[in-house]
């Protein structure tokens, strides 16, 4: 009668410490920490651990982070971080990726090889890009200016952040007293014809890198052509 | 009496207990979850200041300036920056066969555009309970500059190294630019270097 009574106590005490083991590993795997940084940015370290029960108040936001505190520490945490939290609403996840998400208009600068410099602005015109761009080179009396307005297109994208455009133009082109780039013979401006293709690199969400190579020609009958590379920086804003 | 005042003793210990006891004991509050005061937080955009910089151009002395600068952050790392600097440019005169290539007192005035780029970013602390973090980055700047009567394209590249706090930011920064001026090719003062060093607030 000793012996079943024996193993069946044996039995269940093993039973025991096998839920045990089971279970402590996941009591712990269940607690999730969210880093928060000293910056908004992963470069910066983490300085402060909170757990996902935690409510945080929002400070400030710079695009897609959120400078936050749980009132005893402070810190940044990037907005793929926030479905951490055991309650965060998805309708306020999206309204904020939405927030920070980049327009579509940009606002750009370029150098050029003609010592110039131009900015420019491209955004949607009844869903077609158009762009406005106010070129000026090079200094002083030898000043010469073009303001022309056109179609801006892409025509590829082999990546994500690579993409090819053209755009077309007219506008005008004008000399300073001492310049003859335009070749004007007095000081009317002048209309000019302009085209370009570009490459351009999104470096980051709101941040474009390119470089444009541009044709020029008077639209007279002298037909001055100028072909120019640039190199170009453009903000989504 | 010995009795009345023995039992006095207790009643006040078991006063002075109980309330202790009370005190002590815990008491859990309603703990929030999520995130708070979303609608009402500020929206970081960008940080605008102003500051002191030392030019020194070559055959030169050096010459202070007031410096006022704009950052858009366009990322975690690419900002785009904006300057206007005013100060003066020379103290000496500089005449070459009767010809005043620079007069004694030139004001210069510099408006540039270009872009920032984090190359290191980290945090700072002096104490171990505060943290303040801190960005090297190298700024590129493509503007004009006038000086006297002539003007010039104006590039530079250069370093800045920013300590962001919550509410202020500090920057230190050094660069070398050349100037495409004629009469300051001339003179040989159209490239130098500059220290700045500015404060501000962010927007």
């Amino acid at each position: 009668m000793q012996a079943p009574r024996l193993f069946r106590s044996l039995v269940s005490h093993i039973a025991l410490l096998l839920a045990t083991l089971i279970s402590i590993p996941a009591a712990f795997a269940g607690q999730t920490y969210i880093g928060l940084r000293s910056g908004p940015s992963p470069a910066f370290p983490v300085i402060y651990e909170v757990t996902e029960y935690r409510e945080l108040d929002v400070i400030y936001r710079r695009g897609s982070w959120l400078y936050v505190t749980d009132s005893r520490s402070n810190g940044w945490i990037h907005l793929d971080d926030l479905h951490l939290l055991r309650k965060f609403p998805r309708d306020e996840l999206w309204k904020l990726t939405n927030e920070a998400r980049p327009g579509k208009s940009r606002l750009g600068f370029a150098s050029t090889t003609h010592r110039a410099y131009a900015i420019e602005l491209i955004g949607p015109v009844f869903s077609q890009d158009m762009y406005l761009r106010y070129t000026r080179g090079p200094e002083g009396d030898t000043a010469w200016t073009m303001l022309d307005v056109g179609i801006h297109r892409q025509f590829a994208e082999p990546t994500d952040s690579l993409a090819f455009n053209w755009s077309l133009g007219a506008g005008q082109g004008q000399d300073g007293a001492g310049s003859d780039h335009w070749s004007l013979d007095g000081d009317q401006p002048v209309w000019v014809g302009t085209g370009g293709f570009e490459a351009v690199w999104t470096t980051e969400r709101y941040f474009e890198i390119g470089f444009r190579g541009d044709l020029a020609v008077t639209l007279d009958d002298d037909m001055t052509t100028y072909t120019t590379a640039a190199l170009i920086w453009r903000m989504r804003l | 009496m010995k009795r009345c005042l023995a039992t006095a003793l207790l009643f006040a210990g078991f006063v002075v207990s109980v309330g202790t006891a009370q005190a002590e004991v815990y008491q859990p509050g309603m703990q929030g979850n999520g995130l708070k005061d979303l609608d009402d937080s500020l929206v970081q955009h960008g940080m605008f200041g102003a500051g002191f910089a030392s030019t020194l151009t070559s055959n030169n002395d050096h010459q202070p300036s007031m410096v006022f600068s704009g950052r858009y952050f366009a990322g975690e790392k690419w900002y785009l920056l904006g300057e206007l600097q005013l100060g003066t440019f020379s103290s000496s005169a500089v005449v070459v066969d009767g010809e005043e290539l620079r007069s004694e007192s030139e004001e210069a005035m510099r408006y540039t555009f270009g872009a920032g780029y984090a190359l290191m970013q980290g945090t700072a602390s002096t104490s171990g309970i505060r943290a303040v973090p801190w960005v090297l980055a190298t700024e590129f700047n493509v503007g004009e500059q006038t000086s006297g009567d002539t003007s010039g394209r104006y590039t530079s590249l250069g370093l800045s190294v920013q300590f962001q706090g919550e509410r202020i930011w500090s920057a230190l920064g050094m660069r070398e630019f050349i100037i495409a001026d004629e009469r300051l090719e001339e003179l040989g003062s159209d490239r130098g270097m500059q220290w700045d060093i500015s404060l501000g607030m962010w927007y």
